[in-house]
């Protein structure tokens, strides 16, 4: 662990207003690189509202993306005038993101920049951890705070999930947006045989066919409204200038979650015990998510035996990326709800 | 069925309902509406005392299950309040109804001999004549157009399938334990041929809420005095059962034939995809009358509900309306409620 001073030093504090979001109050937004291992800086981001001067547990979120995009262009892309991360804000919480190393704003490890077969799977959940951890420190010691809400996307359930088993003094509340479980079906991102190489290479057009898989027929042409699908790929595509460069241009992700998937998940094998999470959990899930269908989370709901005042709510006419869709309100107002439930207690 | 006749018949009671805590002052009035020829239903509405204007989407009839009726249930207070009274109290003209041969409506004569004299009373189809006269007469006594309606267990099979009849009647649909195709043996069916009605005994009662709570959960699943509170009322309906020893509560058994014919026979009762208006299907981990399966197994089919939702809810079973996280029901059902008037 890093002292202080280090991570104190290493932040490039950009503090802006961002446009504030309809009747809503003006929010401050912070970016800083945390250090994580040696030569790991961790992107991390913060929004919040501008008079916010106190901070306690439950009024703070960090989120983390999944096995192939980073956060930032997710998590805090402006559709409709808003972003996921500006409607928490918004609501008087503390929010942060962050990218795990090798996606997104934060170090690319140096195998990324040799071809994929040379090296072995990259960022694999151990190593994605140790930035979640370094992150929720780094917040832990900024606010003065014990603990903190904990939301993760798709491989990011994983992560969130084991954090919450590894450090459960830290987590107030954990948001598991398409979790992931045993994989009965075949995965939608393990394509071709033969080993892994480090990273993965994927483009656009990929990506679209994987977003509309699942969606019946006749509601496919209004699942994105006008843009949101391609406001959402120039953003993430732009994440990678050397896979820009290419023909198509690709944007390079790190194999570790998808090894680890292959090694647990497909191999009939639990990442985590669900059993020692503690805090309340909520499952939140799109009914046409192919990525992560939704008899994982039906699998895992009744699995989490010590998590007090969990949920779980099923969402329609959605995918695993229903947080782009028309219906994303529907998933910020479930996520809300559960968040803002402790501060009732 | 004519409303003037309606009116006519309906008794009204109305006086003040001690208020929730913090909330406003309720009405009560109890009433009966006439169904079929010699059979009346029992309604009984609350809603805010001051409640002058009436909206279909702030509108609400609850149906209950296969066993036990509505206003035990329903309108049972527990820590000094009901879920009827929760949902009023939040400007909403809420009517619950026993169904015919159920708690304070009209037992069909069958029920006056053996159970084996005749065959299984008050199916589906006669259950949902009665919902059709209770809607119609809220609908005339309120000038509103559509309501929203709630079922509980078998009472989600009555409203839905209502609701594929009625679409333009309905505002949004709140099934709550929701039963659908079953592929595990149920906890209420009998034993051998059916007879009209089947009888019901406490004990009974109280390990059939238990099956599926684990044991190290059950002491406290159930605040002391709730489930006495509810059996109490619930047994005090059947007068001519209360007499037998033990004391029984008579249940007709329509829906266990209904049960056999259909669900347990790998038959939908009704056509999810024929529901066109927003459900929520709404059920607790531990319930094992209707395991989970069924609710997961029915949302993809409800393809043209606008909006549905699933909630699954921790730490209760089929009856965490009376327990210990009655709230989370009251809010998920609350939340979905709410949201039209939004819209």
């Amino acid at each position: 662990m890093h002292t202080l001073s280090i991570i104190v030093g290493g932040i490039a504090a950009a503090t802006f207003a961002a446009a504030a979001l309809a009747q809503q109050p003006p929010l401050v937004s912070e970016d800083m690189m945390v250090p994580s291992d040696p030569g790991i800086e961790v992107f991390v981001r913060n929004k919040r509202p501008a008079d916010m001067t106190t901070f306690r547990p439950e009024r703070t979120v960090l989120f983390v993306h999944g096995s192939t995009f980073p956060a930032h262009t997710g998590f805090d892309l402006k559709l409709g005038g808003f972003s996921w991360m500006d409607y928490i804000a918004a609501r008087g919480y503390d929010v942060y993101l962050l990218d795990l190393r090798g996606f997104g704003k934060s170090t690319r490890p140096k195998e990324m920049a040799e071809k994929p077969d040379a090296n072995p799977p990259l960022v694999r959940g151990d190593v994605a951890l140790k930035d979640v951890d370094a992150v929720v420190d780094f917040v832990r010691k900024r606010r003065g705070i014990s603990r903190l809400n904990v939301i993760g996307h798709s491989w990011g359930t994983s992560l969130m999930a084991t954090y919450a088993t590894q450090h459960p003094d830290k987590v107030e509340r954990v948001v598991l947006y398409a979790a992931v479980w045993l994989r009965q079906i075949p995965s939608l991102i393990r394509a071709g045989a033969g080993p892994l190489g480090a990273y993965r290479e994927v483009t656009v057009e990929q990506t679209r066919a994987r977003r509309f898989t699942g969606i019946p027929e006749n509601k496919k042409a209004d699942i994105f409204p006008p843009g949101w699908f391609e406001a959402w790929a120039e953003a993430t595509w732009a994440t990678d200038p050397v896979g820009a460069k290419k023909s198509p241009p690709v944007l390079r992700a790190p194999n570790g979650s998808v090894q680890d998937s292959l090694d647990f998940w497909s191999a009939g094998k639990a990442y985590y015990d669900p059993a020692k999470i503690t805090a309340p959990v909520l499952l939140v899930h799109g009914e046409w998510d192919s990525d992560t269908p939704r008899y994982m989370s039906q699998a895992l709901f009744p699995l989490l035996t010590n998590s007090p005042g969990k949920r779980y709510v099923e969402l329609p006419e959605g995918t695993h990326v229903i947080y782009m869709e028309k219906n994303r309100l529907m998933l910020f107002e479930a996520a809300q709800a559960f968040l803002d439930e402790a501060g009732r207690m | 069925m004519k409303a003037e006749f309606i009116a006519v018949v309906a008794v009204a009671v109305a006086f003040a309902a001690p208020a929730a805590a913090q909330s406003p002052k309720l009405v009560m009035e109890e009433m009966m509406v006439p169904s079929e020829p010699g059979i009346d239903i029992y309604v009984r509405n609350k809603r805010p005392a001051d409640m002058t204007a009436f909206r279909g989407e702030r509108t609400l009839l609850f149906v209950h299950g296969a066993t036990y009726p509505a206003h035990t249930a329903f309108d049972l207070k527990l820590d000094g309040v009901s879920w009827m009274e929760y949902i009023a109290a939040r400007g909403y003209d809420v009517y619950l109804l026993d169904l015919r041969g159920y708690g304070k409506s009209t037992r069909p004569k069958e029920m006056d001999e053996k159970p084996e004299a005749n065959v299984p009373i008050v199916r589906g189809t006669a259950a949902v004549k009665d919902i059709s006269a209770v809607v119609d007469f809220i609908l005339k006594r309120r000038g509103i157009a559509r309501l929203n309606l709630m079922g509980w267990s078998w009472g989600t099979t009555l409203m839905a399938t209502y609701t594929t009849q009625n679409p333009g009647k309905v505002e949004r649909l709140a099934l709550y334990a929701p039963a659908w195709i079953r592929t595990t043996p149920s906890l209420t069916r009998p034993e051998g041929p059916l007879g009209a009605y089947r009888m019901v005994a406490r004990e009974q009662a109280k390990t059939r809420w238990l099956t599926g709570v684990p044991q190290d959960k059950q002491a406290t699943l159930i605040p002391a005095g709730w489930f006495e509170a509810w059996a109490d009322a619930t047994f005090a309906t059947d007068p001519v059962g209360a007499k037998m020893s033990p004391p029984v509560l008579r249940a007709p058994n329509g829906v266990q034939q209904d049960g056999d014919e259909f669900f347990a026979a790998g038959k939908p009762y009704y056509d999810p995809a024929k529901i066109t208006v927003p459900v929520l299907l709404v059920h607790a981990e531990w319930d094992r009358d209707t395991p989970a399966y069924m609710a997961q197994t029915l949302f993809p089919l409800l393809v043209n509900a606008p909006g549905k939702r699933y909630v699954q809810l921790p730490e209760g079973t089929h009856t965490i309306m009376m327990e210990k996280n009655r709230l989370m029901l009251f809010e998920a059902v609350q939340a979905f409620l709410d949201e039209s008037g939004r819209s």
